[in-house]
């Protein structure tokens, strides 16, 4: 995967794909001739991540997630005694957002059809994750709430759970990280911000466990040549080995200042 | 509020026993407020917000604008109207279907206060006199409920009100056609404030055993037989009161609990703007990113 | 009674009354009484009351009440079985006010749907006024004498007068049907609001324990000038009892002469 092959296969892939040639046009000043995006990032460059962990108290693990400008809550509840007798644990979701959390006020801030989806997936993705079989007959509840959204609520979700039930101390198989990869301007450009996925280009969103180098969700809704989607689907597996490292170190950062602070006393 | 049985037969007793020797649970006198946090500006997408703590309750508010057209009854004044949302909060799951039932008492009591004129001039809400006005939405979101979500809401709505940025409008009136048009300025330094000094805070004061205490916590509400909610301007005036609670109260008691209400309401009006002074000083520049977390507690004054 | 109010069949009246048997005409100020003419002048009084009972002889208890020119009728179904499985210790209220279509001088669309316990803006007056009504109901009903049980109050405002006055009818009409249904109450609780200028206050109070059970104040006033206002609202709050009274005893003597009158037969 080195950039040279990459950009020898874009300029092949241009003549063969002319109607989205097109839709690029439209979009012409998302990249700049030098290359750098709207917002000051070169293609491959994720948007700020940043999380704080322990923000709610009564929950049994949380995680403040700010990654660009989108900034979200994650609360986890349980494993506590369910009502079903399954043999394993059941998961559920809770998404909700605030009104203003997008420059246009929502009117609906839980239980409409977007956020059904969402939780839907989150509670698929995370039922794969979690060690379930560890805690038989019992619950954990996924709390998520959006306070400013920028663009794709779904993959902030993933990450912000994933720390989420790392800070609760729920076994998982993996960390899950998921990110999103457009393609503009025969670039491809990992983590879109609001503006970038309003563009008509085609984007995919991938959430992988990157130390098993297993595909946990992948969904691409638009019409992507062959060669054009497995070299999407390389940049989107970096830029989410990408999060994943940032994920590591803040989870390590958090590990060795709970340490400390223990050591301190 | 919903009476919802959180504390034991015997942890009840605990609690009414510490609250008659002037001792809370969490060590606090009977007229003591549980230490008010808050951040302004938090959320770049609202023209003003808002995170405040109220010990352990947690809210966020954000106001948006909106562009309407004035009503027929009152031409020269704009709109604003509030909403309590306690969606995504498990705190409040305690509640059970009474959950909406009780964020939407409070949205109503917000109202209230919000379209009372001797406490908020809705006139300054007025861009076009009987053409175009503004329509303000207040919404309060619950992030954790630990009792008293009254008087948080209402801090949170005077914080977030008092640094919103009204947008800052072109309007121009054409002679001839009489047709009046207005252009938003695209220049984000051009903004107004409103006049919030008015607006009052909500000072629950609730009655365990024939004392009266403020700013009960989830456990207390659990002793608490009846709460008056006052609504209290920074001179003391009384401009809005509700009961909740469900129990009943006589008429000496009433008394003194206004009285207490008067006392305290001016010092926590006076304390709330000192946070909002204080955190406005510490919002970075416009343009400049926040350094710190949101929930950081260097976000925090 | 629970009978009747199951079969779905409806005869019509059981029985015809002349309706002055029940009316109890009260003038409740010193004004010379006008022989049972009603003339416009002193319906206009906001002091004149009219209360009877027993009006809708399907449910357990009823009764319909003029205050000034509001007009309101309460039927109170229970208590019986309820349907959720919310409160096992306690009886559960469950209250449903409707503005009828004539009741202002706009008129007010029947088939506007309001959802109950959703997300939706549900936030009309009626929801406001059926929360203040719980409110105020709560402190004066035995609830722990009906477990696993409801009742259910069912008010329709037939006129609005003023504001002032609304809240006022609604807990007048309301008691006396609670008492008409045979429900244990602790007290009769009254309400009486009072508007001077911008200031509107209700006060609903039990004269005989001596309790306020639920208040409302909006408007602006200093602690003193609120105390004076509570004071003459409790004030009216007696006279407004004694108008129950009557009522109820009256009612009380005529069935006693009833029944003695069909013994003797």
């Amino acid at each position: 995967m080195d950039t040279s092959s990459t950009t020898m296969k874009t300029s092949t892939k241009n003549n063969l794909t002319s109607t989205s040639n097109m839709e690029h046009v439209a979009a012409f000043d998302l990249i700049s001739v030098e290359g750098y995006r709207m917002d000051g990032r070169k293609s491959d460059e994720l948007r700020q991540f940043r999380c704080l962990f322990n923000t709610m108290s009564d929950a049994d693990g949380s995680c403040y997630l700010e990654h660009g400008n989108c900034k979200l809550l994650a609360m986890i509840y349980g494993p506590y005694e369910g009502r079903s007798n399954q043999e394993q644990a059941v998961i559920t979701c809770d998404f909700s957002m605030t009104q203003y959390c997008v420059s246009e006020r929502r009117l609906k801030t839980y239980g409409d059809l977007k956020s059904q989806k969402i939780q839907m997936s989150i509670q698929r993705v995370f039922q794969q994750a979690i060690l379930t079989e560890t805690y038989p007959k019992s619950q954990i509840d996924i709390y998520l709430k959006i306070l400013q959204s920028d663009g794709n609520d779904y993959c902030p979700c993933v990450n912000a759970t994933t720390l989420a039930l790392i800070n609760a101390g729920i076994p998982l198989k993996d960390f899950v990280c998921s990110s999103t990869v457009g393609n503009i301007q025969g670039k491809y450009i990992v983590d879109l911000n609001q503006q970038e996925e309003q563009q008509q280009t085609p984007k995919l969103t991938l959430t992988i466990m990157p130390q098993r180098n297993e595909i946990v969700s992948l969904s691409c809704e638009s019409r992507v040549h062959a060669i054009t989607y497995n070299d999407m689907l390389d940049s989107a597996t970096n830029a989410c080995q990408q999060l994943f490292s940032s994920m590591k170190q803040a989870v390590i950062e958090q590990l060795k200042t709970s340490l400390n602070l223990l050591h301190d006393n | 509020m919903p009476r919802v049985p959180v504390a034991s037969e015997d942890e009840r007793k605990f609690i009414v026993d510490g609250i008659q020797s002037d001792f809370r649970l969490d060590g606090r006198t009977s007229r003591m407020y549980r230490p008010v946090l808050l951040a302004t500006d938090v959320v770049n997408t609202a023209n003003g917000s808002c995170l405040l703590k109220l010990g352990g309750t947690i809210v966020m508010a954000g106001v948006t604008f909106e562009f309407t057209r004035t009503s027929q009854e009152s031409p020269n004044e704009g709109r604003i109207e509030a909403t309590v949302d306690g969606s995504g909060c498990h705190s409040l799951r305690i509640f059970g279907r009474q959950r909406h039932l009780f964020t939407k008492q409070i949205s109503r009591s917000l109202n209230y206060i919000l379209n009372n004129p001797k406490c908020f001039d809705r006139e300054q809400l007025c861009v076009v006199k009987g053409h175009h006005c503004w329509l303000v939405h207040v919404d309060i979101s619950v992030l954790r409920y630990e009792g008293n979500l009254y008087d948080a809401c209402s801090f949170a709505m005077k914080a977030a009100l008092s640094e919103t940025k009204v947008p800052s409008l072109q309007v121009t009136h054409d002679e001839e056609t009489s047709e009046v048009t207005v252009d938003v300025c695209d220049d984000p330094f051009q903004f107004g404030l409103l006049n919030v000094s008015n607006l009052p805070v909500f000072i629950s004061v609730s009655q365990v055993s024939g004392i009266h205490i403020v700013d009960t916590t989830l456990k207390e509400d659990s002793v608490t037989l009846a709460r008056i909610t006052y609504g209290v301007k920074d001179n003391g005036n009384i401009v809005y009161m509700s009961k909740d609670g469900g129990g009943s109260l006589d008429l000496l008691n009433l008394r003194s609990m206004s009285k207490v209400a008067s006392d305290i309401g001016p010092q926590m009006n006076s304390l709330l703007l000192d946070k909002i002074h204080l955190s406005k000083a510490k919002q970075p520049l416009w343009g400049h990113v926040n350094e710190n977390l949101l929930f950081d507690d260097i976000n925090f004054v | 009674m629970l009978s009747n109010t199951n079969c779905g069949w409806v005869d019509g009246p059981e029985e015809l009354f002349d309706p002055l048997q029940f009316a109890v005409d009260l003038e409740m100020t010193d004004k010379s009484s006008d022989n049972g003419v009603r003339d416009v002048n002193s319906l206009k009084n906001d002091d004149r009351v009219f209360i009877s009972k027993g009006l809708i002889t399907k449910a357990n208890g009823s009764s319909y009440v003029e205050l000034g020119l509001t007009k309101i009728t309460c039927s109170i179904y229970g208590p019986h079985e309820t349907t959720t499985d919310e409160s096992y210790s306690k009886c559960l209220l469950d209250t449903s006010i409707k503005f009828s279509p004539f009741s202002r001088p706009k008129r007010i669309d029947p088939l506007r749907i309001t959802y109950e316990n959703s997300n939706e803006m549900d936030d009309t007056e009626e929801a406001e006024l059926c929360s203040m009504l719980e409110e105020c109901l709560l402190p004066c009903i035995l609830l722990h004498k009906y477990p696993k049980s409801q009742i259910d109050i069912i008010i329709d405002i037939i006129q609005e007068d003023n504001e002032a006055n609304l809240l006022s009818a609604i807990v007048l009409s309301t008691t006396v049907a609670l008492i008409d249904a045979c429900i244990e109450l602790y007290d009769t609780v009254v309400a009486k609001s009072l508007k001077i200028d911008s200031n509107l206050l209700t006060v609903c109070y039990m004269p005989n324990l001596a309790q306020v059970s639920s208040l409302f104040f909006d408007g602006e006033l200093t602690t003193n000038e609120l105390d004076k206002y509570v004071d003459e609202c409790i004030k009216q709050c007696h006279i407004l009892h004694k108008a129950i009274c009557k009522v109820i005893i009256d009612d009380l003597k005529n069935k006693d002469q009833e029944s003695k009158q069909t013994k003797i037969a």
